[in-house]
């Protein structure tokens, strides 16, 4: 995936989100949830439910774009890049054939819009496994975890919020954690609580 | 190969920073090395297993956002729907002040007070058991006002009073009927001299009053309201005075 600039305006957006504010982040969602369900209704014809989920997939799939690095500068706005990931989704939506009649008459043509991260993430075995494992693992792993893979902070920011020296103890750190994870999944005794 | 040295190609390509030598020798120890391969694999999958929690932990939060802003918005158009309706209900009821302070504004035309407060007095007269009603012609000329037939009322109670004039009480019904007949004139004459009856004096007042309006004579009837209206006993001083507000 060819890397994705932005509109120089909304850098600090990048930069906001990359800091894990999810205050900020629940604040852009719902800037733009309106205007996104009327466009989705009214070239669509999709109903509200329907683009209730599709603007959370898009979402979703804008903000992995940012912290996985595919959206390191903006070169339109914010809200132009989710409705260019919003077709894309809404477009998939309609191939499996049962109701796309609407209007591609807009300007939301942005090949680049990605919304892959959906099908990378959406099934895995082990997240059950590993949600109860993480309820055992206790601390500091548990804060490192959920940092780095929850709120996908950089490992700068975790030896800061750990009060690491450096971010190769925190990056050490954490790979202790993998480890120890690994063997609890290997072990019978927590296989088994 | 050192397991140390392992560990560290490990954590790097999991923390994606091999540098270009590292990657060769990864990928060299990968081919060459099955229980590193196998190492790297379960890494790889851990920490796949852990992106997902992580997707589903924010898919989690965005649902909540969703909800959320659908709770708001429901609020906010309930609130604007209340709002609509106080709004409406409000333009409405202004709408209706407006339209009865216009209805009663404009019924300050005299005929139209005149309709809006006048009845026919009741019978006194046939219900009391007067001493007169042996009188053929008082009892149906009364009978005559009770039915509304006020021309044969007012033709019967003339005759009487041509016979009787000091019977005030006759004259009062007679001086109505004619009111109802438009007989103005005649009308005022038998309302004023009904006003010597002691037991009629009153309703005389009121019908002379209402008389006026009906008659367009309205300085006439505002005098007769005036009087009407100060004196706190009289038994339509209430009415007597709402009149006057509208009259002016």
């Amino acid at each position: 995936m060819k890397e994705i600039k932005l509109a120089s305006e909304d850098v600090d957006i990048l930069q906001i989100i990359k800091s894990g504010d999810r205050s900020y982040l629940k604040d852009l969602y719902q800037k733009h949830r309106k205007e996104f369900g009327q466009w989705a209704i009214k070239h669509y014809q999709v109903d509200d439910e329907t683009a209730g989920e599709v603007y959370q997939q898009t979402f979703i799939a804008f903000y992995y774009n940012i912290i996985e690095g595919k959206l390191t500068q903006m070169k339109s706005t914010t809200k132009t890049y989710l409705f260019a990931i919003g077709k894309n989704l809404l477009r998939e939506h309609f191939k499996t054939g049962k109701r796309f009649t609407g209007s591609t008459d807009d300007d939301f043509e942005f090949k680049e819009a990605d919304n892959s991260i959906h099908e990378k993430y959406e099934q895995s075995e082990l997240q059950e496994t590993l949600q109860e494992l993480l309820k055992k693992i206790g601390e500091p792993c548990k804060t490192v975890i959920e940092l780095f893979y929850y709120h996908h902070y950089s490992m700068d920011s975790i030896a800061s919020h750990l009060n690491y020296k450096t971010e190769q103890i925190a990056a050490k750190r954490k790979f202790i954690c993998l480890k120890q994870l690994r063997t609890m999944m290997e072990d019978p005794q927590f296989k088994m609580s | 190969m050192e397991d140390e040295r392992k560990e560290q190609l490990l954590q790097n390509y999991l923390d994606n920073k091999l540098t270009t030598k590292e990657t060769a020798e990864f990928n060299k120890l990968i081919k060459e090395d099955n229980e590193f391969a196998a190492d790297v694999q379960a890494f790889e999958t851990l920490d796949h297993g852990l992106s997902s929690l992580g997707y589903q932990h924010l898919k989690n939060d965005v649902k909540s956002w969703e909800k959320e802003w659908l709770k708001d918005t429901t609020d906010e158009t309930k609130t604007q729907s209340m709002f609509s309706f106080y709004s409406v209900a409000a333009v409405i009821l202004i709408l209706i002040s407006v339209g009865i302070i216009f209805y009663y504004n404009s019924s300050t035309d005299p005929q139209e007070l005149f309709a809006q407060n006048y009845t026919p007095y009741q019978d006194m007269i046939l219900q009391r058991g007067s001493d007169d009603v042996e009188n053929q012609s008082l009892t149906e000329g009364m009978q005559a006002y009770n039915m509304q037939q006020y021309d044969l009322a007012a033709n019967k109670l003339n005759h009487y009073l041509s016979s009787f004039p000091s019977e005030y009480g006759a004259a009062l019904y007679l001086g109505i009927s004619q009111m109802e007949l438009d007989n103005f004139d005649s009308s005022e004459q038998n309302l004023v001299l009904a006003m010597n009856d002691p037991m009629f004096t009153q309703q005389s007042q009121w019908y002379l009053s209402l008389l006026y309006l009906k008659s367009e004579q309205t300085e006439k009837a505002r005098e007769k309201l005036i009087e009407i209206s100060l004196n706190k006993d009289h038994y339509k001083s209430k009415e007597a005075s709402d009149i006057l507000e509208k009259l002016d």
